[in-house]
């Protein structure tokens, strides 16, 4: 028997077979269906015949399904995409939250980030605010642009730059050149004694320059008619500090100083300068017209030992002037070489320390960098830890950008931390590392803008530079891949982190290697066969007392300490006066050579413990000794002369012709920078300057007492100051020194920032691997076998890191050798000692780490509720 | 026999005229497509539907249930004025067609 109900039932039901049929269109269908069988019916069919017509007019599921389908994609396709709005401030709060609660619940992983970022910082503020003052040098003059000192060519050899010029060439270029508005020549005349009332004291940096001084150069002056310093010749300028040292609070300007127990100098004006730092350094000024009214004869072309520096027109042409001072020159003084450049003012002192300024900043960059790997290492290590909520995000709709945006933000967060945990750093270590750098460096340099602006974007640039790696990373993570439940996120970008655990660990072996080979350098210096013994040698200016010397000299001789004493006019120091005109045997015509000049006594030898080549050295038994020549071996050499004992050699700045007695072997007369060079001793007692004293090892605090005795009772007005030559020798190095003690410093920074990220690196991969070890415990593996696993991946990357940094290193060393031209070797052990520093710090880094992991129970490595 | 292709174009704006004259439900319009084509346009019933609910997508129409006199739900269609506007084009258009096509075929037949 035919039912309509259960006939319709299951009719639907095969409908319902096609999901595009849901309740409403279902509905919609029936009623169809019902319509079109009454009508049926109505025409006079029974009942199972007007409900099959009635399902064909309705027609089959399949094709209207299909149609359905149709409009359902339509539809997908029309629906317009989500377009989360650019900014989301509902967001931000979100962010920052996940931020705050990340901190908080990996407190050592970000210790080891933040400490890291800002001690990185820190050394790059550091390093940067010494090179804002290096670089500031002689910026402060008004007139800077148009600012320059003028660099003749060696008369030797004239592609060597030479800055001291013929005594009358400023005067002669202010008025024969339109374009030269003002010059100053500038002579340091040494240490002079100041004496003002009961204060007496000496000055060690005079200096004597024209009035044009104050025109081109803006000390500012405090006190005094700037137009009329130097009106009389007996006029001295005092910085602020030497004022307050003899007169206080009192006015200076007015008073009168005594120098040298011999002049009277009106104190005429007083310059502020500890402000304004210079290459020019000084205590006092003095008047050419001084020099002029002492009798100095200022026309004398031949007298070559001034500095000269010239303000031009801003219009001039450099060339130019370059050549019209060059023919002043040639005009007057034929012999001496031109003008080979005009240096600006501003770039003196930046020249001269170029390499220092690029050596540290790069030495900063490099400490950051380590800084900002350990970021990027230790946020895409804890990637597993944070795959659930970058997938959660992404299927709640944030976009690529919008992770990328996320990410970057944490870091610029964490950098912004870092950053004000290196300002207190900062201001922390400044007294020490102005100590170490002897500069003024303050935190006040932050207030100019452009500073700030300039530490800002290094902070922005280290949060960007440790925050796009991983944002890129956690961006690109396909949300499926964890949401399925397995995660081998934390594994994913393993290469990339073992590859900056690689170029972490090769800055750091580059930077152990600059540091041992820069002490070894300076251990070379100090520790090298000078030639002569520096050790044990006290030395005291003569100051005016040349014509006491003798007398002295035989005085102090009683005592049983002092072994010997030389008077002599120059301390090894540098290269001293020179000359290039000496004849000599067998000369030929265009020979030249460039020559050191040492004036010395008769017991030199002695005293220096210099050794003779040839020959024998000056003697009191032989009076001809008084107009000969000792040479050394660098000048026989340089002269192309066979057996010189016995020819003759002329001198003719002092019109003095004798025989050469003796050649010593080369010693380093000058700094080690230098290699030696050609030099002649000759005995001039009107040019000693230093009384040089061999003393006993054995109680030196009686022989200094005792020298200071003595001293008294010939030169009560000349207060005795005594230095040790080793020490004076000493600080000639004294910026490598400087160096290698910082490097040293940034050194020990980048290895222990690395070691923490390394640490942080092998936590995060053991505790990913726990149950490994467990398991691997349980199925039987050794204590052992587990650590020698896990080192093993960590110490090839120290090894190749090594091999990177090795070549790397030799040629760094190499360039900054060839500044000596006596050095040390780059030695095999500096590289293996590096090298193997490096493994030992990661293996106990790693090791210590793994072999806890290692000897814990397996039971709760395993248990996972 | 009317092809499918021409069948299926002409679905719409001929469900759009008869809402036109007044709101009404599927079977309804089916029976008015029969009676009024005298048998010549023969729709599946079930093909309807799909194209009600398309139209309705596409603003032509709007619908609602209703109870109808014989105490049965129905769902009513009615034309929007989006539809009203898409009736005149299409009217346009099919006169245009219709011109076209006897112009070249019988040009006699043609009375503008």
């Amino acid at each position: 028997m035919f039912n309509l109900e259960k006939a319709i039932k299951k009719w639907k039901k095969n409908l319902l077979k096609h999901d595009v049929f849901e309740d409403g269109l279902l509905a919609d269908f029936e009623l169809h269906l019902r319509d079109a069988y009454d009508a049926q019916r109505r025409a006079g069919l029974d009942e199972e015949a007007a409900f099959c017509m009635a399902v064909s007019q309705v027609g089959t599921a399949d094709s209207i399904a299909s149609e359905y389908i149709k409009n359902r994609l339509v539809l997908l396709n029309r629906r317009s995409p989500l377009h989360p709005g650019k900014f989301m401030p509902a967001l931000v709060w979100n962010y920052i939250k996940i931020v705050l609660r990340n901190l908080k619940k990996y407190k050592a992983y970000s210790l080891i980030n933040i400490t890291g970022l800002a001690v990185g910082l820190a050394c790059c503020t550091l390093i940067f605010l010494w090179v804002s003052v290096e670089l500031s040098t002689d910026g402060f003059h008004k007139d800077g642009d148009n600012l320059y000192r003028i660099i003749r060519g060696d008369s030797v050899d004239p592609t060597r730059p030479s800055v001291v010029t013929p005594l009358p060439l400023s005067p002669a270029i202010k008025e024969e050149l339109p374009e030269v508005l003002a010059s100053t020549r500038i002579q340091y005349v040494g240490r002079r004694l100041f004496r003002y009332e009961n204060m007496i004291s000496y000055e060690n940096n005079c200096m004597v320059v024209d009035e044009d001084f104050f025109n081109m150069f803006s000390f500012p002056l405090i006190a005094g008619d700037p137009s009329a310093v130097f009106s009389d010749p007996y006029a001295v300028v005092l910085t602020e500090a030497t004022a307050q040292k003899y007169f206080g609070a009192e006015e200076a300007v007015g008073k009168t100083i005594i120098v040298d127990n011999r002049y009277s100098c009106l104190v005429t004006g007083v310059l502020s300068k500890e402000e304004y730092p210079s290459h020019i350094q000084f205590d006092c000024l003095f008047s050419f017209r001084l020099l002029a009214a002492l009798g100095v004869d200022m026309e004398e072309w031949q007298d070559v030992s001034y500095l000269a520096y010239v303000l031009l027109h801003p219009e001039s042409d450099l060339d130019y002037v370059r050549e019209k001072i060059s023919d002043v020159i040639t005009r007057n003084a034929p012999e001496y070489s031109t003008v080979q450049r005009l240096q600006l003012v501003k770039d003196i002192h930046n020249e001269r320390i170029r390499g220092y300024i690029i050596g540290f900043s790069t030495v900063a960059i490099m400490v950051l960098i380590v800084a900002c790997i350990n970021f990027m290492n230790l946020s895409t290590a804890r990637s597993g830890y944070r795959a659930k909520e970058i997938s959660m995000r992404k299927v709640a709709g944030a976009q690529r950008s919008d992770l990328i945006k996320q990410f970057l933000g944490e870091s610029f967060l964490m950098t912004l931390i870092a950053f004000v945990l290196a300002i207190l750093l900062v201001s922390l270590f400044l007294p020490q590392f102005e100590h170490i750098t002897e500069d003024r460096i303050s935190l006040d340099q932050l207030k100019g803008f452009t500073l700030l602006v300039g530490f800002v974007a290094i902070a922005l640039l280290t949060g960007f530079l440790s925050g796009i790696y991983p944002a890129l990373f956690f961006a690109k993570m396909h949300p499926l891949t964890v949401l399925k439940g397995y995660t081998r996120a934390g594994r994913q970008g393993a290469s990339v982190r073992k590859g900056l655990v690689v170029v972490q660990f090769s800055l750091s072996v580059i930077l152990i290697i600059c540091t041992f080979t820069i002490l070894k350098q300076i251990h070379f210096v100090n520790s090298s066969d000078l030639g002569y013994t520096k050790e044990n040698i006290l030395y005291v200016g003569l100051g005016e007392f040349r014509e006491n010397a003798d007398a002295i000299k035989q005085d102090l001789l009683n005592h049983p300490d002092i072994k010997s004493i030389s008077l002599i006019d120059n301390l090894f120091l540098g290269y001293g006066w020179g000359t290039d005109n000496p004849e000599w045997e067998g000369k030929a015509e265009e020979h030249k050579v460039q020559f050191s000049v040492r004036t010395v006594d008769y017991d030199f030898l002695e005293t220096f413990q210099v050794e003779m080549a040839e020959g024998r050295f000056f003697s009191e038994t032989f009076p001809s000794d008084k107009g000969a020549f000792v040479l050394n071996e660098a000048a026989v050499k340089a002269m192309n002369m066979e057996s010189p004992v016995g020819k003759w050699f002329r001198y003719p700045y002092y019109d003095r012709e004798g025989m050469i007695i003796g050649v010593v072997k080369d010693f380093h007369f000058s700094s080690l920078h230098m290699p030696i060079e050609p030099f002649f001793m000759m005995i001039m007692p009107s040019e000693y300057r230093y009384m040089c004293m061999r003393i006993s090892s054995q109680g030196i605090r009686d022989t200094i007492n005792f020298i200071g005795e003595k001293w008294k009772t010939y030169s009560p007005n000349f207060p005795i100051e005594y230095r040790f030559l080793d020490q004076t020798v000493g600080q000639m190095y004294q910026s490598e020194q400087r160096s290698g003690q910082l490097l040293g410093y940034f050194t020990a920074i980048a290895i222990l920032i690395s070691t923490l990220g390394l640490f942080g690196l092998i936590s995060f991969m053991l505790e990913q691997r726990s149950k490994e070890i467990g398991i691997r415990r349980v199925l039987g593996s050794s204590v052992g076998g587990i650590v020698n696993l896990f080192t093993k991946t960590f110490l090839k990357l120290v090894i190749v890191a090594n091999v990177v940094a090795w070549p790397a290193s030799f040629w760094i060393m190499n360039q900054w050798l060839k500044n000596y031209a006596y050095k040390t070797g780059l030695s095999w052990w500096i590289f293996v000692a590096a090298g193997l520093s490096a493994v030992m710090v990661a293996f106990l880094t790693i090791g210590i780490q793994t072999l806890r992991a290692a000897m814990a129970n397996p039971a709760d490595l395993l248990r996972y509720e | 026999m009317i092809s499918k292709t021409l069948m299926a174009a002409s679905t719409r704006p001929i469900i759009l005229a008869i809402l036109s004259k007044g709101e009404d439900y599927g079977y309804s319009i089916i029976q008015k497509v029969k009676n009024i084509s005298g048998g010549s346009l023969e729709w599946t019933d079930g093909m309807l539907y799909p194209v009600l609910q398309r139209m309705e997508m596409d603003d032509l129409i709007v619908s609602k249930w209703t109870l109808s006199g014989e105490n049965r739900p129905r769902r009513y269609y009615k034309i929007t004025p989006k539809g009203r506007k898409e009736l005149a084009s299409e009217l346009n258009s099919w006169r245009n067609v219709w011109q076209a096509l006897v112009r070249l075929a019988d040009p006699l037949l043609v009375q503008d």
